[in-house]
């Protein structure tokens, strides 16, 4: 496998890699250890990838996960176990992978359409064609890319007065993307004198971190007979690594073409990265080459800590209220550390002369240099939810019937979190003893927009199996979905 | 267990279901589509300076860029002419002077004239030789003194050389004169300043005996001498100057400069104040080319170029007032010649002065124009080659059209007419660039706005010529090996119908600027065609 790469930042839409290997080395890399290592169930950010029961609801999750689902979500939750319970997730009997992968502005009609050819030859845009496609980006070009694994988690609840513990080693890795609508707008009209391109709406995070957690969580039973039964409280303490990192921190690039077609405007762009040694990345400033060591344990690229804290109410015998704050804290980057930086103007008005391009080149390409070290932060989330179980002598339906909201509020950007805050409402259905888990939800709102989710469980005794999807639309009409999404995995209860 | 397997068998399939359900392609395929770029081709600005940039402060020059323009400049020709040559005429022949010197009498005094009336009161010998040829005819030996009062050896003792000579033998005496001093004796009579003074005595045993000398002062020269001479031709002297006209050669007789100057200078260079004057006389400066053809700079009123060297220095300017300078420098000459005759105290005074061989005659030729002309319509054609990778033909088929703008805003009043043809590998035209007014061929760039009276620059002129090149133009383009340039130029209103035209007026600030942009349609698609 070749993974020595060369690293320069883009920007203006073309985005992150000079050698776009290096970013198929990159997903090559998620996809193997999604598919060779993975278990189980962890939570990045407000929107990331989920355990397939979480999943199921609609990423609905605070007030309905427990045991080892509440991993990462509400450590409060931990306490949700059966005295002398044991919970563990395994790669048998069958793997976790849970992914999530798309756009919000191209769906596979339209990517049939504009990249599936007409009889095998390329099509060949009409006017309208370049309007319409075109006007997809006009309300974002996001594309993003999650996957999320936990090499091995355990927990354990003996009574209720020691409390509930809990091991995890969970990874995510992920990144989205944001083309600017400029961009296409210049690749398929042109440069229209007069006309301001502005590129700031340029996104680029990515990256793949590993947390070493320990949770503690206890509950607090309530003697009165008052409405609140149960009180819960849990803490998780995080070791992470950081095995890269790559994002662009500030663009303020703009390019106008004037009366004489005379091209000014501002470079303006900051990037960081860091690569683990196994990656062999070679940047530009670099004058040795570095050898490719691939694997699941390479030296972390960054370090850092965090904790999450939580709460639960159970309330009557029905309800529970959940609030945590997950993943505060921060990463220090300091492996193969380097910086990308453009502040210049731009100005071209004679194509033959050389410097001006070899400057436009330089400005387009931006310095790059290594540093010592920079920090990003951890996807830190506010997370509220409430549920509520139907009891069976109360149940409208067969069986047996939970209900969920709740609401998600990131603090940053970074991969698997979203600034916009996310609510979601789901259920989980047990009709009968023979019939699976039901589970459905939407969710609305984080960097998945609007998401119709189902998910289907299987209890076999000691193990249970869990099948979903977070956008169900990729099912029901799957060429006019904008996304996809799966996940399935098992877990050992004793 | 058995819900374990059919878990387990039913997982793959869940998934296959879903990815069974897209409509995925079979092919990634990128689209086609056109795009209209509005690009920026080139933007320079050119002054007559960066156009004919001099190649030399210091010689005439004609300043070319190598191809279609010829621009006198102003420039210096500096000749250093050494009085040390002229100093070396007196080594045209021994002085010699015979005499007797009789035995045991008291000292003989005879006198070597110097030639030319040459009076000298002061002199330092770079080089020359005395020499002595004597005869004893007598029966004895004879012991003999020359004694030459005016001579001083380099260690500060007066020569004095003394010989033994047998009787009835010959000998001879040569004495190197180098680095001696003369002073003329203070006891030396004003009628003999003309004259080496030698001094002889003679002694012998025998009563009655005497030699006869002939004395000789020959290849002499004086680094510096204080005196008088009398006027001296020192000879013609030619100077030539090539002048590397180049293609420039295209606008004999159909160029014409109002205005120039020629500035002669010369100067007598010495650190000392009380020279002998210079005359340079009869200059004639000629424009000579290759074939023969030669031109005379004369002045108007027919009289010859002379002048004298008074207080260290003279000034001679030619203009179109005083001669025929602009016809001379229109002639565009190969090369110029200056020839001129110079003569030492042409006043022939016969004051005493002092000349050196660290004086020098500094001769310079200042020639100004100050471009003010006119160029008939003049016609030039080029051929060039366009020098185009595969690759890069392959990427201009790619385009559909192009609307090309050619913005020129002109400082210079000259008016071009551009015809562009593009040729294949035999030079068999494929298409011509024409603006897409009236169907002419010719891409019309005028010439600034000027003063029709003094051919100043008023203001510049704007020409926008704007070329459509559509796809089969662009096709024939991408198989375009040669491009012929056809330019036909003229200064304002300089026709070949107008036997005089205007002349116009440059400055080497004077400027063109050059926009070339457009809107290029350009086919993005996939590299198979």
């Amino acid at each position: 496998m070749l993974w020595k790469s060369q690293i320069s930042f883009w920007f203006g839409g073309k985005i992150v890699m000079k050698n776009i290997f290096i970013l198929k080395n990159l997903l090559f890399a998620i996809f193997l250890i999604g598919v060779v290592s993975s278990t189980a169930f962890p939570q990045f950010g407000s929107s990331g990838t989920i355990d397939a029961r979480s999943m199921g609801l609609a990423k609905t999750y605070n007030s309905t996960s427990m045991g080892i689902y509440s991993i990462g979500i509400n450590p409060a939750n931990l306490s949700i176990m059966d005295e002398g319970s044991v919970e563990f997730s395994t790669i048998i009997p069958l793997p976790f992978i849970s992914f999530h992968s798309g756009t919000d502005f191209l769906s596979m009609n339209q990517l049939n359409y504009y990249f599936g050819g007409v009889d095998g030859k390329a099509r060949v845009l009409t006017e309208n064609d370049k309007q319409d496609f075109n006007e997809l980006f006009s309300d974002g070009g996001a594309v993003f890319a999650n996957f999320s694994t936990t090499l091995f988690s355990f927990a354990l609840k003996s009574s209720i007065e020691t409390g509930s513990f809990a091991l995890s080693v969970s990874d995510f890795a992920g990144g989205n993307v944001t083309i600017p609508q400029a961009i296409v707008d210049l690749g398929l009209n042109g440069n229209q004198p007069g006309k301001k391109y502005d590129f700031n709406d340029e996104k680029f995070k990515s990256w793949w971190i590993r947390n070493y957690g320990i949770s503690y969580s206890r509950e607090f039973p309530m003697e009165s007979e008052g409405w609140l039964k149960n009180i819960s409280a849990g803490i998780s303490f995080k070791l992470v690594h950081g095995y890269y990192y790559a994002g662009i921190e500030k663009v303020n690039t703009n390019i106008e073409t004037g009366s004489y077609n005379e091209i000014t405007g501002n470079a303006d762009m900051i990037g960081y990265s860091a690569f683990s040694d196994g990656f062999g990345v070679k940047y530009d400033f670099d004058s040795l080459e570095h050898e490719s060591k691939l694997g699941l344990f390479m030296p972390p690229a960054g370090n850092g800590f965090g904790f999450d804290l939580g709460l639960s109410f159970r309330l009557e015998d029905n309800w529970n209220v959940s609030f945590a704050l997950t993943d505060i804290g921060s990463i220090n980057w300091t492996k193969n550390a380097a910086k990308f930086n453009v502040e210049s103007e731009i100005f071209i008005d004679d194509l033959t002369n050389e410097e001006q391009l070899d400057s436009l080149k330089d400005k387009f390409t931006g310095n790059a240099e290594a540093i010592g070290s920079f920090s990003t932060g951890l996807p830190t989330v506010f997370r509220f939810g409430l549920g509520y179980a139907v009891n069976e002598e109360d149940n409208f339906l067969p069986g047996t019937l939970l209900l969920g909201l709740d609401y998600n509020q990131g603090f940053n950007d970074l991969p698997g979190n979203s600034l916009t805050p996310r609510v979601s409402f789901g259920f989980e259905w047990k009709p009968g003893d023979w019939i699976p888990y039901l589970r459905s939800g939407i969710s609305i709102g984080g960097s998945d927009g609007f998401a119709w989710a189902v998910g289907l469980g299987l209890y076999t005794g000691v193990i249970e199996f869990n099948f979903a999807t977070s956008y169900f639309q990729t099912i029901v009409s799957p060429n006019a979905a904008k996304q996809i999404s799966f996940a399935f995995g098992s877990r050992w209860k004793f | 267990m058995k819900r374990l397997i059919s878990t387990l068998r039913i997982s793959p399939l869940l998934l296959a279901l879903i990815i069974g359900c897209f409509d995925l392609p079979e092919e990634l395929i990128l689209p086609e589509w056109d795009v209209d770029l509005n690009v920026p081709i080139t933007n320079k600005t050119y002054t007559i300076y960066d156009m004919f940039k001099p190649e030399s402060k210091n010689s005439l020059t004609s300043t070319l860029t190598g191809d279609d323009f010829y621009l006198v400049q102003s420039g210096d020709y500096g000749a250093k002419s050494e009085v040390a040559n002229y100093l070396d005429m007196f080594d045209q022949g021994p002085i010699s002077q015979s005499f007797v010197i009789p035995a045991n009498t008291p000292e003989t005094t005879t006198f070597l004239v110097f030639p030319d009336e040459m009076e000298i009161e002061e002199a330092t010998f770079k080089s020359g030789f005395l020499s002595f040829a004597i005869q004893n005819p007598s029966n004895g030996v004879i012991l003999t003194l020359f004694r030459i009062p005016g001579i001083i050896k380099p260690n500060g003792t007066e020569l004095q050389i003394e010989c033994s000579l047998p009787a009835f033998s010959s000998d001879s005496i040569i004495y190197d004169l180098t680095d001696h001093r003369y002073s003329i004796p203070v006891n030396q009579q004003e009628q003999n300043k003309n004259s080496l003074q030698m001094v002889a005595s003679a002694n012998s045993p025998v009563s009655g005996s005497f030699e006869n000398v002939n004395s000789y002062l020959f290849n002499f020269s004086f680094s510096s001498l204080t005196g008088s001479i009398q006027r001296t031709s020192l000879g013609n002297k030619r100077i030539s100057t090539s002048l590397d006209l180049n293609d420039a050669a295209d606008f004999r007789d159909k160029f014409f400069i109002k205005e120039g100057s020629l500035s002669l200078r010369t100067e007598y260079i010495s650190t000392n104040q009380n020279n002998f004057g210079f005359e340079v006389s009869n200059i004639q400066i000629s424009a000579m080319r290759k074939n023969g053809e030669q031109k005379l700079l004369r002045r108007i009123d027919g009289q010859s170029i002379t002048f004298s060297l008074v207080n260290g220095s003279y000034n001679l300017t030619f203009d179109e007032s005083n001669s025929n300078l602009t016809e001379f420098i229109s002639f565009l000459p190969d090369s110029v010649v200056i020839s001129a005759e110079y003569i030492l105290n042409p006043s022939n005074d016969h004051l005493v002065r002092i000349v050196s061989n660290q004086d020098s005659i500094m001769f310079s030729v200042q020639l100004s124009t100050k471009s003010i002309f006119a160029i008939k319509q003049t016609n030039f054609t080029d051929t060039l080659e366009i020098d185009l990778s595969q690759d890069d033909r392959e990427k201009i088929r790619d385009g559909m059209g192009a609307d090309l703008n050619i913005y020129l805003e002109n400082a210079i009043p000259i008016d071009a007419f551009v015809k562009v043809t593009l040729t294949d590998e035999n030079y068999s035209p494929l298409f011509t660039l024409t603006k897409n007014q009236n169907g002419v061929d010719s891409l019309q760039f005028l010439g600034s706005q000027v003063n029709n009276n003094t051919g100043q620059i008023i203001s510049p002129t704007v020409t926008l010529n704007t070329i459509k090149l559509d796809s089969a133009k662009i096709m024939q383009l991408s198989n375009a090996h040669y491009v012929i340039i056809s330019t036909t130029m003229n200064t304002k209103n300089a026709t070949n119908e107008n036997p005089n035209p205007p002349t116009v007026q440059f400055k080497s600030s004077d400027w063109v600027n050059i926009k070339c942009y457009g809107r290029v349609k350009y086919h993005f698609g996939s590299e198979e065609k």
